[in-house]
């Protein structure tokens, strides 16, 4: 039996109407086919590629070109860029903007790639600007996440959270905070904090409330594996044990209660690599370890098994 | 043979296309719910990401298992080790075909790394059994033996749980045997493998065209476009050289950079032609992959600017595309269109725009690097590529 006798039957009975029926006859049966993926796709590599040849080209031929050479064609892209996508897309709204044109998308992400390249010519060319070289990367990421809100784009909200990440990890550095790796991790739950507080206080004021998945998935990432990473340093501070027990909980837990799966997978993995690493470093016998393995494997396996039947089907 | 009726998957199927139909508005939350119980079955399923979740975790403790066994029982001879291993790799599908039939899972990440476990302990016992037959100085043996058993249990897997990317599997296992064989030239390897898997396109149109649902027919397109992916990196040099590598004659050469344009050219045409999406993105794949490689089958030097170029060309051809679409009877033309008509592909953007996480601007790396003291590029004088700004 094919997806066409199945409609067939759902008309004939009254489940769907005719119109239905053909509309969603014309996709089973191919006869209207959507290149919209194939299209974004061909767009974001355009972009990427143009974008690694200019830091290239702008790398390897700045000092033989000159300052406006560089300077000039990159503004007027940037701006023609930011000109076109502002006339084309709709009003802000701090609801979910659909899109009609990737053009748009693609036109804003590059004009932020490109712009990035400008700032970091910039900051080699003048003395000045070098110095505050972490300053001007805090700056970009919050004009990037102003972009993201008002042209409704994931791919510069997540270029932002990059970002300021970038500015995390350049700022601490050059406050000699990596000498010390427990800084390191205190400045990495830093920032994952800071991504989850922002993207917590944005959906509470109403703002973009499907970003909200872009904030989560990167603060939970990062404070998960920074915890872990805590644990599976011996000589850190067992604070990091009962820290990693209770965040795969919380993850967990959250996962479930909102039907959220990835994080529940997240919590899970994490959680486990962080209580394996624990047990496998004070398992000194090799056969023993692999037994550990196995056993704690499998009562993974029946976990994830008990909660797949408990809450169903879910995507 | 197959441990799902074809009633239950095409039921799973139409479950999912409901679900999908639902989300794009071509029907209501009211009408879904009056057409689940119709397509409702008794298999256990589960979503993508727990399913992802319990097949890793499936393998680390089948893994840990198998390690256990073999460290307990301290085996050296290559006997020994072919014969244990045969035993797990059957245990290993025997426990997949129990939590396939007794306990109906369906896709559930536990059956599919259990089944694919039994594949891979089947390879290894069947490498161990060329060692023990032909000496254990004949690794070229042995893969042969590796690579025939993975293909084969591939298919057998197919044929009783019908995992789609099975017979996918089996291909690439067919298609690397003859890698190893020094006596067999570069050119000679590369075209046994674009054989095999033009083999493989000709069994799964067969196979699409004998299809009595769509299940089945989703199963042939899937090895129909892995097929033409696999022809291609075996034909494109540039792509499989650093795999394959030697020297290959110049009528080789020459033939294989016409035929890597040639391929997914008429690829697209082909995909147009009979509507088959996954087929179509092969060959724009492949089509690009041609782009960025044809540079380096001239032996033309590489250029800064080249990633440009490369990326106009992507850019405007994108575009070009959308336009000529959209200026169609309403957005069309011969039913192709550039709008989104499904979630699923909002839901892939999403995906990929996390993508964009692994690329922060230009200006993170640079002030990294003036963090770290290094950008006196340019100063050497003429702009070397590894120089700074």
């Amino acid at each position: 039996m094919r997806s066409t006798d199945y409609l067939a039957r759902w008309r004939e009975a009254g489940a769907i109407s005719a119109p239905q029926h053909d509309a969603i006859a014309a996709l089973v049966t191919r006869r209207r086919l959507s290149v919209f993926a194939e299209i974004n796709a061909l767009l974001y590599l355009g972009v990427l590629a143009s974008v690694a040849g200019v830091a290239a080209t702008v790398r390897t031929y700045s000092t033989r070109w000159g300052m406006l050479v560089v300077l000039v064609p990159l503004t007027a892209m940037v701006v023609g860029c930011v000109a076109y996508a502002t006339a084309r897309s709709p009003d802000y709204s701090h609801e979910r903007i659909e899109s009609t044109n990737p053009l748009v998308d693609y036109a804003v992400y590059l004009a932020c790639l490109l712009f990035g390249v400008e700032l970091a010519y910039l900051t080699q060319q003048f003395p000045a600007l070098r110095g505050r070289a972490d300053d001007l990367l805090l700056a970009s990421s919050a004009l990037y996440f102003v972009a993201a809100y008002r042209f409704d784009n994931r791919f510069v909200l997540s270029l932002a959270i990059a970002a300021l990440g970038g500015w995390f990890g350049v700022r601490l550095a050059s406050l000699g905070v990596f000498d010390d790796l427990s800084h390191a991790r205190n400045a990495a739950l830093g920032f994952a904090g800071t991504i989850a507080v922002l993207g917590a206080l944005l959906t509470r004021l109403g703002v973009k409330r499907h970003f909200v998945d872009a904030y989560l998935h990167v603060a939970v990432n990062v404070a998960l594996a920074t915890v872990t990473w805590g644990v599976l340093d011996s000589t850190a501070s067992r604070l990091w044990v009962v820290a990693a027990v209770v965040g795969a909980g919380v993850t967990i837990a959250g996962g479930v209660r909102r039907r959220r799966f990835a994080f529940v997978v997240y919590g899970t993995v994490y959680g486990y690599i962080a209580v394996s690493g624990l047990v496998l470093r004070n398992l000194n016998d090799f056969e023993a370890s692999l037994a550990f393995l196995v056993v704690s494997a499998v009562s993974v396996v029946v976990g994830l098994v008990a909660l797949a039947r408990k809450v169903g089907r879910q995507p | 043979m197959r441990r799902y009726s074809a009633d239950d998957e095409m039921r799973v199927f139409m479950s999912d296309a409901v679900g999908e139909w639902t989300g794009a508005g071509l029907l209501s939350r009211d009408q879904r719910q009056a057409l689940e119980p119709e397509l409702s079955v008794g298999l256990r399923r589960t979503g993508r990401m727990l399913r992802v979740g319990l097949a890793l975790f499936t393998v680390i403790a089948g893994a840990a298992a198998v390690g256990l066994v073999l460290v307990v029982t301290d085996l050296s001879s290559e006997w020994a080790l072919s014969v244990v291993t045969a035993l797990l790799a059957v245990g290993a599908l025997k426990l997949a075909d129990v939590a396939a039939v007794t306990y109906r899972l369906y896709r559930f990440g536990v059956e599919e790394a259990l089944a694919l476990g039994g594949v891979g302990l089947s390879a290894f016992a069947a490498g161990m059994l060329a060692s023990a037959l032909f000496g254990s100085n004949s690794a070229n043996t042995a893969w042969l033996f590796a690579s025939a058993a993975a293909g084969l249990m591939a298919v057998g897997i197919y044929r009783c749980f019908g995992f789609r990317y099975a017979p996918v599997l089996a291909m690439v296992a067919f298609a690397l045997m003859p890698l190893p064989f020094d006596s067999l030239t570069p050119a000679l390897k590369r075209l046994i493998g674009a054989v095999v898997c033009a083999t493989a396109f000709v069994a799964a149109h067969r196979a699409g065209a004998r299809a009595s649902d769509d299940v089945r027919m989703g199963d042939a397109e899937t090895l129909r476009s892995a097929a033409v992916a696999g022809m291609y990196i075996f034909l494109n040099l540039q792509l499989s050289g650093a795999v394959i590598g030697g020297t290959v004659p110049g009528w080789f050469r020459w033939g294989t950079l016409l035929l890597a344009w040639a391929l997914p050219l008429w690829v697209v045409r082909r995909a147009i032609d009979t509507r088959e999406p996954w087929l179509l993105r092969v060959g724009l794949g492949a089509l690009v992959l041609s782009l960025a490689t044809t540079k380096g089958y001239l032996g033309w030097p590489p250029r800064p600017w080249d990633p440009i170029v490369f990326g106009v060309v992507l850019i405007v051809g994108a575009t070009v595309l959308r336009r000529w679409l959209n200026a169609g009877s309403a957005g069309e033309r011969n039913g192709v269109t550039a709008r989104r008509l499904l979630e699923s592909d909002a839901a892939l953007m999403r995906l990929v725009s996390l993508t964009a996480l692994a690329t922060p601007p230009e200006n993170a790396h640079a002030t990294a690097r003036t963090n770290e003291g290094g950008f006196a590029g340019g100063r050497s004088g003429g702009g070397g590529a590894e120089a700074g700004y």
